[in-house]
């Protein structure tokens, strides 16, 4: 049985580097062009080179999105692009404009091509049509549920990519146009300016407010299907994603090294597999809102959203960055991310290994003074630790009981 | 040339409409939405034969996602649909257009995803794969709507009147938020969101998915002449749903006089003026003199 793929986003190259790290076997990110985040920093064709070539290096794979909905001007260099693209050895495409299809034949242009979950696929039926025009894999709607998901795969044995982390959309993707007629920024040629985390009233039909004191949101919770891995294991989905290309490396680190462990642990122990109370904490605490799990096992309702932004929550558990270890004086050298003092219980975490916590009973600044406190940002410090750690370990808040 | 369809009307205004206007987009119980009347599929024959009898187009709407459980009676509805004399269905899911071409069925199909029709390229795979006409996005400008036309050999379908479906949520958005808030949501359906620091009213409908819409009504009659002056065969659709039917019918009879006197720049003036004015100034032109942006900062 192949082992299922974790799909990691990357929104640039350190990202990139730093979920492979973290264990994830595949990563997708976006070109300067022809990609729905383009506000993000995104790849140069020479970093899509770097990216393949470390990520080969490391036998994970990388995806590009090529995944905006084109306008007629918009096309204008993209067989160019997606002829580099296959030189430079990516491992698909993720798009969800149907005539990228005829473009890549027509042109023999040997790319993958994936269904981005733009394409709203939901049902056995268009799967099947995608299949006979050869794609290769389809990312099934954030809508679908746990059944859907079962019977689109017996039935079609096709490749498939769900979404198990990571924010959601209120709407069906690649249908929502919010963000056009509230702000006149194109949803489907990646300028989303996510009107769906806004606050609003309501109105009845006399434009009467319904709940003068309360907002109307429709933001939904974050997903999360971590519970549910030996379920989309099992059922043999091909691919889990994470969402985020716009998120920090905590983030990144994070929710990747929870659901590899998760992953691994289940093909090692299967029947024996227990769910792990504290991967589902660790997943919380990087986010800034709830997960959920949406529609995998129920229709959502009242709880798998929000009615203001402000329940929103902000988090500064992120400490530190480790850059080296002073075997000599057992001391951890690190970059500063967030405010710790001494005394204080951190937790260090890194790639293959088991979490742990220390006490930290003095910091070093950069001159090597003895400082009450790491307050600033990116400064370089040293805090005492006798278990060796290694370079990219991270370092945040202790937030096990 | 250009016909001027609508959605199917009430019992009570259909001899009105058989003769004011080319065609109809019917409304069909569970599989359309954003229709001010859904036929019952028991009563789909009696409408069809009715329809056609006159020799005006009749288009049935099969305008939503559908989940993979809702597949067994999409493919029924699809083969009964094979079997009446109907112009064509409107499809945005493709489940639609693989049923009809794995069992070869006699149904035209048109795509009618009215935000991802954006470019000549996508229509025209989709011409190779047996598609028969398509709705072009809302979301796009008359100019790009007219280059487009000039690329493409099939039926031509753009909306110039009426609110537009600006995204869908299968989320019970209004349902969620009277149970949070401890009230009853009224039966009607007529509810609109405002952003705090606009004036701007969007009007907001559940049934079986939330549906947002734009926050006026699109009068595109200025544009109506620059598409009749294509060779291109298609429709213009003018849309009902929440609007009031006195203004709706001034739209269909402005449209018509456009149809007759496309060069009489007064009259479309006149006319755009008119529907305007009954509105209660409440129209715009949505997205057909405007350009939408997507790259915010240069990095």
């Amino acid at each position: 049985m192949k082992k299922v793929e974790l799909l990691a986003p990357a929104g640039d190259l350190e990202r990139l580097k730093w979920a492979i790290m973290y264990g994830a076997d595949a990563v997708y990110i976006g070109g300067k062009n022809f990609s729905l985040r383009a506000n993000a920093i995104n790849f140069t064709n020479e970093e899509i080179k770097e990216a393949v070539k470390y990520a080969h290096n490391h036998n994970a794979k990388v995806y590009v999105t090529v995944n905006i909905i084109f306008h007629e001007d918009d096309v204008k260099g993209l067989k160019e692009y997606l002829v580099e693209l296959k030189e430079i050895g990516v491992d698909g495409i993720i798009s969800s404009d149907l005539f990228i299809i005829d473009l890549l034949k027509e042109n023999n242009i040997n790319l993958d091509f994936h269904l981005s979950t733009q394409a709203c696929t939901l049902n056995k039926e268009a799967v099947k049509f995608y299949k006979k025009e050869g794609v290769k894999r389809v990312v099934l709607a954030r809508e679908c549920s746990k059944e859907d998901i079962k019977d689109i795969i017996s039935s079609t044995k096709m490749e498939t990519e769900i979404f198990i982390h990571g924010a959601m959309c209120t709407c069906y993707s690649g249908k929502c146009m919010l963000s056009n007629y509230f702000t006149n920024r194109d949803s489907n040629r990646g300028g989303c300016a996510q009107i769906c985390r806004w606050n609003f009233s309501l109105f009845d039909e006399n434009k009467n407010i319904i709940d003068g004191d309360r907002d109307f949101a429709i933001s939904p919770k974050d997903l999360s299907l971590l519970r549910f891995i030996p379920d989309i294991i099992d059922i043999g989905v091909t691919s889990l994603k994470l969402e985020g290309r716009m998120k920090s490396i905590y983030y990144i680190a994070t929710i990747v090294s929870v659901y590899r462990r998760a992953i691994d642990r289940y093909y090692k122990e299967k029947n024996n597999y227990v769910y792990n109370k504290n991967d589902e904490i660790e997943l919380y605490r990087c986010a800034n809102r709830e997960n959920v799990a949406q529609y995998f096992d129920k229709k959502p309702g009242v709880d798998e959203q929000y009615y203001s932004e402000r329940e929103e929550d902000t988090n500064q558990d992120f400490l530190g960055v480790v850059l080296s270890y002073d075997e000599d004086n057992k001391e951890i050298i690190l970059e500063q991310r967030n405010f710790f003092k001494v005394n204080d219980i951190v937790n260090i975490f890194g790639p293959n290994k088991e979490s742990f916590n220390i006490t930290v009973t003095y910091i070093k600044n950069e001159s090597n003074e003895l400082v009450d406190a790491a307050r600033h940002p990116k400064e370089i410090i040293r805090i005492p630790c006798y278990k060796k750690v290694d370079k990219y370990d991270l370092i945040r808040v202790n937030f096990f009981s | 040339m250009f016909k001027i369809i609508v959605p199917f009307p009430k019992d009570e205004n259909i001899n009105y409409y058989l003769e004011k206007v080319d065609g109809f987009i019917l409304g069909l119980e569970e599989f359309s939405e954003n229709f001010n009347r859904y036929v019952k599929i028991n009563d789909l024959k009696k409408y069809c034969n009715l329809v056609t009898s006159k020799n005006k187009s009749m288009f049935i709407a099969l305008n939503k996602q559908y989940f993979n459980n809702e597949i067994k009676k999409l493919k029924e509805i699809l083969f009964l649909l094979n079997e009446l004399n109907i112009s064509g269905v409107m499809f945005i899911d493709l489940s639609v257009l693989n049923i009809i071409n794995e069992n070869n069925l006699s149904i035209n199909p048109i795509w009618f995803s009215n935000h991802s029709s954006t470019n000549s390229y996508t229509i025209n795979f989709l011409t190779n794969r047996n598609v028969k006409g398509t709705l072009l996005s809302d979301e796009i400008t008359i100019e790009e709507r007219l280059k487009i036309m000039d690329k493409i050999n099939i039926d031509v379908f753009i909306t110039l009147f009426g609110y537009i479906n600006i995204a869908t949520s299968s989320r019970t958005l209004l349902s969620n938020y009277f149970k949070y808030i401890n009230k009853n949501k009224a039966l009607n359906n007529n509810y609109y969101i405002k952003e705090k620091n606009s004036d701007d009213f969007y009007p907001i409908v559940e049934n079986s998915n939330t549906n947002f819409f734009s926050h006026k009504i699109l009068n595109g009659i200025k544009e109506f002449k620059k598409i009749l002056a294509k060779k291109n065969n298609g429709y213009i659709v003018l849309n009902d749903y929440m609007i009031d039917s006195n203004l709706f019918y001034t739209v269909i009879e402005s449209f018509n006089l456009v149809k007759e006197n496309p060069t009489d720049n007064k009259l479309i003036e006149e006319l755009y003026k008119k529907i305007d004015d009954i509105s209660n100034n409440n129209t715009y032109d949505g997205f057909l003199n405007k350009k939408t942006i997507f790259r915010v900062k240069r990095l």
